[in-house]
């Protein structure tokens, strides 16, 4: 178990480094400071490195917050400029709110028709509302608990949103088919849409606000033997992707003010959310 | 090779060792007994003071309490361990007296002892993580290597 200690250089070397250590610890204090000032620089470089990227990452989320919420309010202002600069008469001014609220849940068979968010009649979410997102219009809540809400979204099969071409400002009815676009139902044949045009909401349902972006139009594919136009639109919103949302709060007199409530569909799912959140 | 490797895990311990709270083990201090249990005396006592330094100069008031401790350290445990050769309760011993003496070393020359919670609580996981230490960095430093 014992070994004899043997003596070597390496003692006389190793106590040679102690005893530098001791001599440093006799230096003055401002001496040692100065001499390992770019020591110290060097070896906490990848610590101050790292603080900087965390921070740096930190202050770009907050900054992406801020700017989704920013383009969220800045796409509602946009369509009641858009309503009311196409309005006949002065449109009454309608107090939008918007309200933030995470994606917490999806249905696990498409992802893309149903979305469970935070936000609930707790918050101000009801039925019905819109929901929104920076690059256009995700679909509506359809069902609300106190902290979570269900959103129908666009892409949904019983879905049906009024829009208008933005270029042409023909009216139409837009549901989603099988590929995960939107297309158009009952378009007349002499119709005004090209590819490229931007649809936006018609404003004539009870749900969405009007000028909110929707999507732009990717084929009219020319079938002579259809009685309407097929028209194919690429929603702007990539609902399987959706991180947030924004609901879009309407005042109770604002929302029920247009009477043609038939073209969208407004009816409540038979659902209920529980109280607490919901696997992905 | 493995000689630079341990300098690199020390280097990693100390980054770490100074992200975290009072309250951590001493990670830097079971990686200088985990070396100076395979290196040579010399090396030992070169990674110690390495490590101390690393400790000093984080610390507003540089006092080089470390450098000398932890050199002192290595230095001991190197030549301490051909003592104890295979005794696997030395490193818990090693361990203690490098803690003890780091201790009595900051609170004599040192910037002051932290408070008595966070000290007891940092060396009662210092040593409780030591056996797990010794065989997870000998296994990735020196699998395969003897005891000198």
């Amino acid at each position: 178990m014992f070994r004899p200690i043997v003596t070597a250089w390496q003692d006389r070397a190793a106590w040679l480094v102690i005893l530098l250590g001791l001599v440093l610890l006799l230096i003055p204090h401002r001496l040692r400071i100065a001499a390992t000032q770019p020591l110290q620089v060097a070896l906490l470089s990848p610590l101050r490195l790292g603080t900087a990227v965390s921070r740096s990452l930190r202050e770009t989320r907050t900054e992406n917050e801020r700017l989704s919420l920013l383009a969220a309010q800045l796409a509602v202002e946009n369509a009641r400029l858009e309503s009311a600069s196409h309005a006949a008469g002065a449109q009454p001014s309608v107090g939008l709110a918007l309200t933030r609220a995470p994606v917490i849940g999806r249905d696990l068979t498409t992802f893309e028709h149903w979305l469970i968010i935070s936000r609930g009649s707790l918050h101000g979410v009801r039925p019905g509302a819109p929901v929104i997102t920076p690059d256009g219009v995700c679909g509506k809540v359809v069902a609300c608990g106190p902290h979570q809400s269900l959103v129908q979204t666009l892409l949904a099969p019983a879905a049906r949103i009024a829009v208008l071409n933005l270029r042409s400002r023909v009216p139409a009815l837009a549901r989603p088919d099988r590929a995960g676009r939107l297309f158009l139902d009952y378009v007349p044949k002499e119709s005004d849409f090209k590819p490229g045009d931007t649809l936006v909401t018609a404003g004539i349902g009870t749900v969405f606000p009007k000028g909110l972006r929707l999507g732009e139009v990717v084929a009219v594919p020319d079938r002579p033997e259809a009685l309407f136009k097929p028209v194919s639109i690429r929603p702007f919103a990539d609902v399987s992707r959706i991180e947030q949302v924004f609901v879009i709060s309407i005042p109770e007199a604002a929302s029920h003010d247009s009477g043609t409530g038939w073209l969208e569909n407004t009816a409540r799912p038979e659902v209920s959310i529980p109280d607490q959140p919901a696997g992905q | 090779m493995r000689t630079f490797v341990a300098f690199i895990l020390l280097y990693l311990l100390f980054l770490i060792q100074a992200s975290v709270t009072l309250w951590w083990p001493d990670l830097i201090l079971l990686g200088l007994v985990v070396v100076s249990l395979h290196e040579n005396r010399i090396t030992s006592t070169l990674a110690g003071a390495f490590a101390g330094l690393c400790l000093d100069l984080t610390s507003p008031a540089f006092a080089g309490t470390h450098l000398v401790t932890l050199a002192a350290t290595g230095y001991g445990v190197a030549l301490l361990r051909s003592l104890f050769y295979r005794a696997r309760w030395a490193t818990l011993l090693f361990v203690a007296m490098a803690l003890a003496l780091k201790w009595i070393a900051v609170a004599a020359f040192g910037a002051g002892l932290p408070g008595l919670p966070a000290l007891l609580a940092s060396s009662a996981l210092t040593l409780l993580l030591a056996p797990l230490a010794e065989l997870s960095l000998t296994r990735l430093l020196y699998h395969g290597w003897q005891p000198a």
